[in-house]
């Protein structure tokens, strides 16, 4: 088995079991608060059954997987590149941790980590990119450490908690996160 | 109440696309790999006309579920279609949908982008009641930049290298005009 290269610290990415990660979406989406942190969607309720179907019909353009805890094997969340454009090399990142224990404590930074280096050692992807609420500061900061640029924010775009929010747009080149490794 | 006619302006009037006619001069503007890539995802590639038909049936049906509005733009005086506009990736939670205007030559688009975008705006704004849009622009675009710059639209994003054309990289520009902010213009337009 060859699996080191989707493993890191703390998590290891794995490939969505449709039975046990629709149980897991259902229910993490019961969490609000984890839907409006990472969705402009209006926050929805999908069964278990509807996730599965999601996760079975995939998307060839996509790339999912659930991230697992390596301590206990716990799956704690997902993430995904998708939107790829080849031409380009560019992707978008998304990343949601369900479980709430598993909060700030580097387990979503982990994976972000590995989902980089196989973006670009094995994608031969150029960049990636990514959108977060202004709200979503624990996100920020993660993504800001992780080597992220700030590449600006669309204003005012969301209409939530009685208030309008921008939305961020952050990046990260090969060439930095090369050099970011690189000193590591 | 005077109310000034959505789909008409000085030069030009906005209608339904003709699947069949419409799609075979818009096919013919896809050589402009710039218009290819508005059409469908990468890599941009000049489109036939039935493919270039089957994807505004698609976006026709999503029309007629208020998810996207889209119109071809025509010359008044004869007809001609210049262009197409199109409202789409709405988000009504939020007010919040982006623009995009094709014309399809360089000529039209000097005679045609302004009067055209303030249809489009009028329709975004006055009709749909938004709150905001967002248009994406290539940065070797220098004609759109312009434009968006004149229609008082903000430079929000930069996203660095997100395209590739023409053997190198440039970035991916987000212009974004709010809804106060186009209030404003009419006001002044109407004092001027």
């Amino acid at each position: 088995m060859n699996a080191e290269k989707f493993a890191g610290k703390l998590v290891r990415l794995a490939v969505l079991d449709p039975e046990k990660d629709s149980e897991l979406w259902a229910r993490w989406n019961r969490d609000s608060e984890y839907q409006q942190l990472l969705d402009w969607g209006p926050s929805k309720l999908y069964s278990p059954a509807q996730a599965r179907e999601w996760i079975e019909k995939g998307n060839a353009g996509s790339f999912t997987f659930s991230i697992h805890s390596l301590a206990d094997d716990r799956i704690v969340g997902f993430i995904d590149l998708d939107g790829i454009n080849w031409t380009a090399g560019d992707g978008w990142l998304g990343v949601g941790i369900g479980e709430r224990e598993y909060w700030g404590k580097g387990y979503g930074s982990d994976a972000i980590q590995i989902l980089l280096r196989f973006a670009f050692e094995e994608l031969n992807l150029k960049r990636i990119s990514l959108n977060v609420f202004e709200y979503n500061e624990r996100a920020i900061k993660c993504y800001e450490k992780l080597g992220f640029q700030h590449e600006g924010r669309q204003r005012q775009l969301l209409n939530r908690f009685d208030r309008r929010w921008d939305m961020l747009y952050m990046g990260i080149l090969r060439s930095e996160w090369e050099a970011k490794n690189s000193s590591n | 109440m005077k109310l000034k006619p959505l789909f008409e302006s000085q030069n030009l009037r906005l209608t339904s696309i003709d699947l069949d006619k419409d799609s075979q001069v818009i096919a013919s503007w896809t050589y402009d790999l710039d218009i290819a890539r508005r059409l469908r995802e990468e890599p941009a590639r000049p489109l036939p006309a039935f493919e270039v038909k089957k994807i505004y049936e698609k976006w026709q049906k999503e029309a007629e579920d208020n998810k996207q509005f889209l119109f071809a733009i025509r010359r008044r005086d004869d007809d001609a279609v210049l262009g197409v506009v199109r409202i789409a990736h709405i988000a009504w939670v939020h007010g919040a949908a982006f623009l995009d205007l094709i014309l399809g030559s360089p000529q039209d688009w000097q005679a045609c982008a302004r009067e055209a975008l303030e249809l489009a705006l009028r329709y975004a704004f006055d009709e749909l009641s938004l709150f905001r849009v967002t248009a994406v622009v290539a940065e070797h675009n220098q004609a759109a930049k312009d434009l968006f710059h004149q229609a008082h639209f903000t430079l929000e994003v930069r996203q660095r290298e997100a395209i590739y054309w023409n053997k190198r990289s440039w970035d991916k520009l987000w212009f974004g005009l709010l809804r106060p902010e186009w209030k404003m213009q009419q006001m002044a337009e109407v004092n001027a």
